[in-house]
């Protein structure tokens, strides 16, 4: 026997399929599948968890100059003319970041290498186009998920059987974070 | 108890009411009920059991024993809401189940039922949108949801949408 299960699809479908799974288990913690996709996602999500946990404290703080904006009590960046144009004034502000050390740069990537870009888009009509931002599932890994699991050697997902399916009777589970 | 109508109950199921309702799902036609039923009724107790210890904690809703009011110990039925896998959506998808024993239908039980339960979904469970799954033959369950305000969908599904949309 193989040591992984095709899911009647060819190889993109299937990467793309599991993408998909591993992606939307990730950012909503919870998903509703069939058995043997959920198994398949599976792997690979304890996969990336124990990579993120492996690699949560991996970093080094360091002080950056950053060149900000200067905004008006409004909120609108305040403009003075310089020969003759109108120039954004900027401040210079010290800032803290996390510097990924290298080894946890490259599970970064590696995560990204399964992960699927996440968008998240307000419900409400206004704003919607300001507040539509782009979420960080890496970071997320790293900051939220990781350290729940920091004292847990892996069985970082469950199964749970909600029945079978109508039409093909395949069965259907929930996989969701422990 | 999860509802109540002018003359239903809507309660959890419980172990109890297993022979009711698998007595039911035999002599539902195949067209009425889409899951396998299976024939032995040890592997069908198997299975409805770890489907109450297991959706109704998890989702904290599924499908619910419908019983009359006048006489709760009568079971005439089976709805309630159920999380499924979709394809477009690793979420899943809620669908609207519904089973009225033979000998109680075009008595607009599930009308009643459904109401209940749909006012249930979009209010206190925050639902935004309910499908239901129902086979070309099944005239009487398609009109059911086309007076619940179900508009056809693709193939055999149809959706709901919560007022608020």
């Amino acid at each position: 026997m193989s040591g992984y299960r095709k899911l009647s699809r060819t190889a993109s479908q299937r990467k793309a399929l599991l993408r998909n799974q591993v992606t939307a288990l990730i950012y909503h913690g919870r998903i509703i599948t069939t058995e043997a996709k959920a198994k398949e996602t599976q792997k690979i999500v304890e996969g990336l968890i124990a990579l993120a946990v492996k690699e949560k404290d991996d970093y080094t703080t360091v002080k950056v100059m950053a060149k900000v904006p200067r905004k008006d009590k409004d909120g609108k960046r305040v403009k003075e003319v310089v020969n003759g144009k109108k120039q954004t004034v900027y401040d210079e502000v010290e800032k803290e970041i996390r510097k990924d050390n290298p080894a946890r740069l490259h599970a970064r990537r590696q995560m990204l290498k399964m992960l699927y870009p996440v968008t998240e888009v307000p419900q409400e009509a206004a704003g919607r186009k300001r507040n539509t931002k782009e979420v960080d599932i890496p970071a997320k890994l790293f900051d939220e998920i990781a350290p729940k699991y920091a004292n847990r050697n892996g069985g970082y997902t469950r199964i749970i059987k909600i029945g079978q399916r109508r039409g093909d009777g395949a069965m259907e589970v929930v996989l969701e974070l422990v | 108890m999860i509802a109540q109508t002018d003359r239903l109950i809507i309660r959890e199921s419980s172990g109890r009411d297993f022979s009711r309702i698998y007595c039911m799902m035999r002599s539902a036609g195949e067209e009425e009920i889409s899951e396998p039923v299976p024939e032995d009724e040890n592997e069908a107790l198997e299975i409805y059991l770890s489907y109450i210890h297991t959706v109704y904690s998890v989702f904290g809703f599924g499908l619910w024993t419908v019983c009359l009011k006048e006489d709760p110990s009568c079971i005439i039925g089976r709805c309630g809401l159920e999380p499924c896998a979709d394809e477009n959506s690793p979420l899943g998808r809620i669908e609207l189940g519904y089973l009225i024993d033979a000998p109680y239908r075009r008595k607009g039980y599930a009308l009643e039922a459904c109401r209940a339960i749909l006012e249930l979904a979009f209010g206190a469970l925050g639902i935004e949108e309910v499908c239901a799954r129902i086979h070309p033959d099944n005239k009487a369950s398609a009109a059911l949801a086309r007076r619940l305000g179900f508009a056809y969908d693709r193939e055999d599904l149809w959706i709901l949408h919560s007022p608020r949309d």
